[in-house]
C-alpha cells in the first residue's frame, strides 16, 4: 500500500511539471500556430539560468525560480521577434514549414550551445530545502513537495491570469480568430511574443523546479518535449485545462505502469512507452483529445 | 434651398488591391461612406466587393490608391489600428469569439478602455441594455448564439467605441428572413444616427430597401453609381444590369 502510495505522489509531482512544459507547448501552438520543437531545449536552459543564479549570485533556489522565468520570459520573446516574425508576413510562402524548420534548428542550435557552454556533466542545483517527510510509510523529499506546491501555485496563477484577466482573455481571443481580434483592436502580433514568453518562461519555471531531483544536462529536454506533445494531444489541441489533466494523468499512468510492470528490471526502459499507450487508447475513445473543443458552428 | 449633402467621412480613390502578386481583384474602385447615409455595394458574386471592404479596412494592403477616413491618410494602416480611426468592420462571418462568453466577447470590444474598468463595465452595461437578448445570454459561450444573436453581439460590441463608419459585409447571409429584417433596421437605425454606412449584400431588394446610395460592381470596377432614386427603384432593372455586366445574358 505504501508503494502504491510513493508512486502515486511521485506521479502527480512529476504529472504537474509535464503539465507546465505542455501548457506552454500549447499557448504557442494556439496563438503561432507552430510545433515549438525548441520547447524542451528552452525547458533546458531555464534550468541551467537558475542554476547559475543560484551559484553565482547566491540568489535561494526559489528566488532564483523567478528569475528564471522572467529571463526566459524576455528570451522568449527575443527569439520570437527574431526568428518567428516571418511566420506573419505575407511574403512568406509555406509558413507551416518555416516554423517547424527554424524551431528545429534552434533546438540544435541551443542543445549544442550548451553542451559547449556547460559541459556534458550533469549538473545538480541545491535543495530548496534538504530533507525528507514521512508521513506513515510514505516518504517524501522536500525537494518534491517544494516542486508540487509551486507547480500547482503557478498553474493556478496561469488559470488565473487565462480566465479571469482581460489579457488572458484576449489571448484566448487571439487563439480562437486574429482577424475578429483585430477587427476589435487587439493587435495580434503582440500576443505571438506574450505567448512565446509565457510558454518559455513555464518550462523555465519546469526545469528549475524539477533540477534538483533529477539534475540538469544539455540533454535533458528531449523527453519532456516529446512527452508534451503526448499531454496537448492528449489533453486535446489548444486546451490549457485539457494539457493541465492530461500532464498530471501521463505522470500517475507513467509511474504506476511503471511500478506494477510485471518485470521490474525492465519497467524503466518501457516508461515513455506507457505514455504513448495511453494517448492512444485515449485518441481511440476520444479522438478530440480529453478536452478537445468540439466545433461550433459558425452561422 | 435644399441642405448641403455631408461632405464623405471615408474616402478610398482608384484602389488597386489582390490576393496573389500580379493578379489584381479591385482595378481601380472609388467609394465613399457618407454620415448619415447607407451606401449599398452590390453586384454579382466575384465582383470584389467583399475584397474592396478588406482592402477599406486594411486585411488586404492596396497596391494602388489611397484611404482617407475624416481627412487623413490611411492607407496601409493594419486592421487593429482601424478602430481608432472610428471605423468598423462587420465581416461576412460574425466576427465573434465561439468559446467565450457573450459578456467576455462585450468586454473585450471595449478593448480600448482595457485600463478603466469602470469604463469597461459601463460600456458593457450599456451594450446589454440595448440588446437584452445578450443579458440573458451573458454567460453563454458565444459560438452557441444563433445567427441573428451573433450579429447583435457583434453589433453591440461595434458600437462601444462610438464608431463613425461601418462597413458591413453580407449581414444577413444564412439567416431567417424575420431575423434578417431586425438586422437590416438596426443598420437603417445606424444611418438615422449619423452613422456612415458602408453595405455589401446580395440580397438586392432589402439592400435596396434601406440604402441612400448605391455602388454597382463588375469584376473588380464600379460599373455605375448613383442614388437609390436614380435607379428607379426598379430592381429588375439592376439585375438585368448584372446580369450583362457578369456576362450571363
Amino acid at each position: 500500500m505504501d508503494y502504491l502510495l510513493i508512486q502515486v505522489t511521485n506521479g502527480a509531482i512529476i504529472g504537474i511539471i509535464y503539465a507546465l512544459i505542455a501548457v506552454g507547448v500549447t499557448i504557442i501552438f494556439s496563438i503561432l500556430k507552430i510545433v515549438n520543437f525548441a520547447h524542451g531545449d528552452l525547458y533546458m536552459l531555464g534550468g541551467y539560468t537558475a542554476y547559475y543564479i543560484v551559484t553565482f549570485l547566491g540568489v535561494p533556489p526559489l528566488g532564483a525560480l523567478f528569475l528564471s522565468m522572467a529571463g526566459l520570459f524576455l528570451f522568449g520573446i527575443v527569439l520570437e521577434r527574431l526568428f518567428l516574425t516571418p511566420l506573419y508576413s505575407d511574403r512568406t510562402e509555406r509558413k507551416d514549414e518555416y516554423g517547424l524548420i527554424v524551431t528545429f534548428g534552434l533546438a540544435f542550435f541551443l542543445r549544442n550551445t550548451a553542451l559547449i557552454v556547460f559541459g556534458p556533466f550533469p549538473l545538480r542545483p541545491p535543495s530548496f530545502v534538504p530533507g525528507v517527510v514521512h508521513v506513515g510509510g510514505l516518504a517524501v523529499t522536500n525537494d518534491r513537495i517544494v516542486a508540487g506546491a509551486v507547480g500547482v501555485l503557478l498553474i493556478l496563477a496561469l488559470l488565473y491570469f487565462m480566465h479571469r484577466t482581460i489579457w488572458g482573455q484576449a489571448l484566448d481571443a487571439v487563439s480562437q480568430s486574429r482577424d475578429s481580434a483585430a477587427i476589435v483592436g487587439i493587435n495580434p502580433r503582440r500576443f505571438n511574443s506574450l505567448a512565446f514568453g509565457v510558454g518559455a518562461a513555464l518550462a523555465a519555471a519546469a526545469s528549475a523546479l524539477i533540477a534538483p531531483i533529477y539534475s540538469l544536462s544539455p540533454g535533458m529536454g528531449v523527453l519532456p518535449n516529446i512527452q508534451a506533445y503526448v499531454i496537448v494531444i492528449l489533453g486535446g489541441m489548444g486546451s490549457v485545462l485539457g494539457s493541465i489533466v492530461a500532464g498530471i494523468l501521463l505522470g500517475e499512468a507513467e509511474g504506476l505502469f511503471t511500478a506494477f510492470f510485471p518485470d521490474p528490471t525492465r519497467a524503466l526502459a518501457y516508461t515513455n512507452a506507457f505514455g504513448v499507450l495511453v494517448l492512444m487508447i485515449a485518441l481511440i475513445l476520444r479522438p478530440t483529445g480529453l478536452f478537445g473543443r468540439r466545433h461550433v458552428r459558425m452561422e | 434651398m435644399t441642405p448641403a449633402a455631408p461632405a464623405p467621412w471615408l474616402v478610398a480613390r482608384d484602389l488597386v488591391a489582390g490576393y496573389l502578386p500580379g493578379i489584381s481583384i479591385l482595378r481601380g474602385v472609388s467609394v465613399e461612406a457618407v454620415p448619415g447615409q447607407v451606401r449599398c455595394v452590390l453586384g454579382p458574386n466575384g465582383t470584389g466587393k467583399s475584397t474592396l471592404l478588406k482592402a477599406l479596412f486594411g486585411f488586404l494592403p492596396p497596391w494602388e490608391g489611397e484611404v482617407e477616413v475624416g481627412g487623413r491618410r490611411v492607407t496601409g494602416l493594419l486592421p487593429h489600428e482601424m478602430r481608432l480611426h472610428g471605423v468598423v468592420y462587420l465581416p461576412q462571418r460574425p466576427s465573434i469569439f465561439p468559446y467565450l462568453s457573450v459578456e467576455v466577447n462585450l468586454r473585450l470590444g471595449a478593448w480600448q478602455y482595457r485600463g478603466h474598468r469602470g469604463r469597461v463595465e459601463e460600456l458593457v452595461g450599456r451594450a446589454v441594455e440595448r440588446f437584452p437578448i445578450l443579458a440573458e445570454k451573458r454567460r453563454q459561450p458565444a459560438g452557441t448564439l444563433s445567427g441573428g444573436q451573433q450579429r447583435q453581439l457583434e453589433l453591440a460590441r461595434s458600437l462601444m467605441h462610438d464608431p463613425t463608419v461601418f462597413l458591413i459585409d453580407e449581414p444577413t447571409a444564412g439567416i431567417e428572413p424575420r431575423v434578417a429584417a431586425q438586422i437590416y433596421g438596426l443598420i437603417k437605425d445606424l444611418a438615422a444616427h449619423g452613422k456612415a454606412v458602408l453595405l455589401v449584400d446580395q440580397n438586392i431588394k432589402r439592400a435596396l430597401e434601406i440604402a441612400d446610395y448605391v455602388y454597382v460592381m463588375r469584376t473588380g470596377t464600379v460599373l455605375s453609381e448613383g442614388s437609390r432614386e436614380t435607379f428607379g427603384g426598379d430592381t429588375e432593372a439592376l439585375v438585368a444590369r448584372w446580369l450583362y455586366a457578369s456576362g450571363s445574358t
